[in-house]
C-alpha cells in the first residue's frame, strides 16, 4: 500500500508563508492545513490542485506517494 | 480588477442563465467566499459555532425533558410552559441574532464537512446506546415499573430527544476537531 506524505511545511517555510495565509489562499481552515502537514488528512483532488498551484508546482511534487513495496 | 468589481462580476456571473449550471454554482461559491474574505467583522470559527449549538441543544433538551416528564403525581408546570419557556427561547433567539450581526461565521470546508458527517454517524449510534443505558437505569436500577408519557408530553419528549442527539453529535465533532490542537505546533506569536 502506498504511503502518503507532503512537503507542505518545507514549501511554506521556503516562501515564508504562515498556515493561515495558505489556508486563506486555498479557501480552507487553518486546522485543515495543520492536518495536511501532519499527514492526518488526505485532501480532495481540487484542494490538492489548488495548493499545488499556490506553490507553482505539480501535485505529485507537493503530495508524495511512496509505494512501500517498491524495492 | 479591484475587489468590488470582482464581487460585482461574480454576482452577475452566478445569475447568468447563458452559462452552465456548474459554472453558475462555481461563480456563486466564489462570490460568497469573496464576500466572506472582505467582511471586516470578527471571525467566529466553525468550532466556536458548534460549541454554541451544543450548549443550545443541551439547554433545549433538558428544558423540554423537564417540561415533559411526568414526575410522580405532578403535572406539567404551567409556570414552566407559559413564563419560563418564552424566556428561554427569547434568550437563545437574541444570542443567535447577536452572533449573526456581530461576527462573521467561518464557512465549512471539506474537512469540517467530513468531520460533521462522521460525528453524525457516530452520534446516531451513541444516542441509541445512551437511550438503552437510560432505560436500564430507570427501570432496573431505580426500579420503576412504568414510564408515563401523556399525549401532551409526547411531543416535548420527542423535541428533547432530538436535541439530545444534536448535542451528542456536536460533542463528538468537538472531540474530533479538538485533536487538531494537540498536533498544532505553530505558536500564536508565529501566526
Amino acid at each position: 500500500m502506498a504511503e502518503f506524505r507532503t512537503r507542505l511545511k518545507e514549501l511554506r517555510a521556503s516562501r515564508n508563508m504562515k498556515q493561515g495565509e495558505l489556508a486563506e489562499l486555498v479557501g480552507v481552515r487553518r486546522e485543515t492545513i495543520i492536518r495536511l502537514e501532519k499527514g492526518f488528512y488526505n485532501p480532495s483532488l481540487k484542494l490538492a490542485v489548488d495548493i499545488s498551484r499556490v506553490f507553482g508546482l505539480k501535485v505529485e511534487d507537493v503530495f508524495i506517494f511512496e509505494d512501500s513495496n517498491e524495492e | 480588477m479591484d475587489t468590488k468589481e470582482k464581487i460585482r462580476m461574480l454576482r452577475k456571473r452566478s445569475a447568468d442563465k447563458s452559462i452552465s449550471r456548474e459554472e453558475r454554482q462555481s461563480a456563486l461559491e466564489e462570490y460568497k467566499y469573496e464576500i466572506y474574505r472582505n467582511d471586516k467583522r470578527k471571525l467566529i470559527s466553525v468550532v466556536d459555532q458548534e460549541k454554541f449549538t451544543a450548549v443550545q441543544s443541551l439547554a433545549y433538551s433538558v428544558f423540554f425533558a423537564l417540561m415533559g416528564i411526568d414526575l410522580g403525581d405532578e403535572h406539567t408546570n404551567i409556570w414552566m410552559l407559559y413564563i419560563f419557556a418564552p424566556i428561554v427561547f427569547c434568550v437563545f433567539l437574541f444570542l443567535n441574532r447577536y452572533f449573526d450581526l456581530k461576527f462573521k461565521k467561518e464557512p465549512d470546508d471539506e474537512l469540517s464537512l467530513r468531520n460533521k458527517a462522521l460525528s453524525n454517524t457516530i452520534g446516531f449510534y451513541c444516542a441509541i446506546i445512551v437511550t438503552i443505558i437510560a432505560a436500564l437505569i430507570y427501570f432496573q436500577i431505580l426500579g420503576h415499573d412504568t414510564l408515563v408519557i401523556r399525549s401532551k408530553s409526547a411531543i416535548l419528549m420527542i423535541f428533547s430527544y432530538i436535541n439530545m442527539m444534536l448535542f451528542i453529535n456536536k460533542v463528538i465533532f468537538l472531540i474530533i476537531e479538538g485533536r487538531v490542537k494537540s498536533i498544532d505546533d505553530e505558536t500564536e506569536a508565529e501566526e
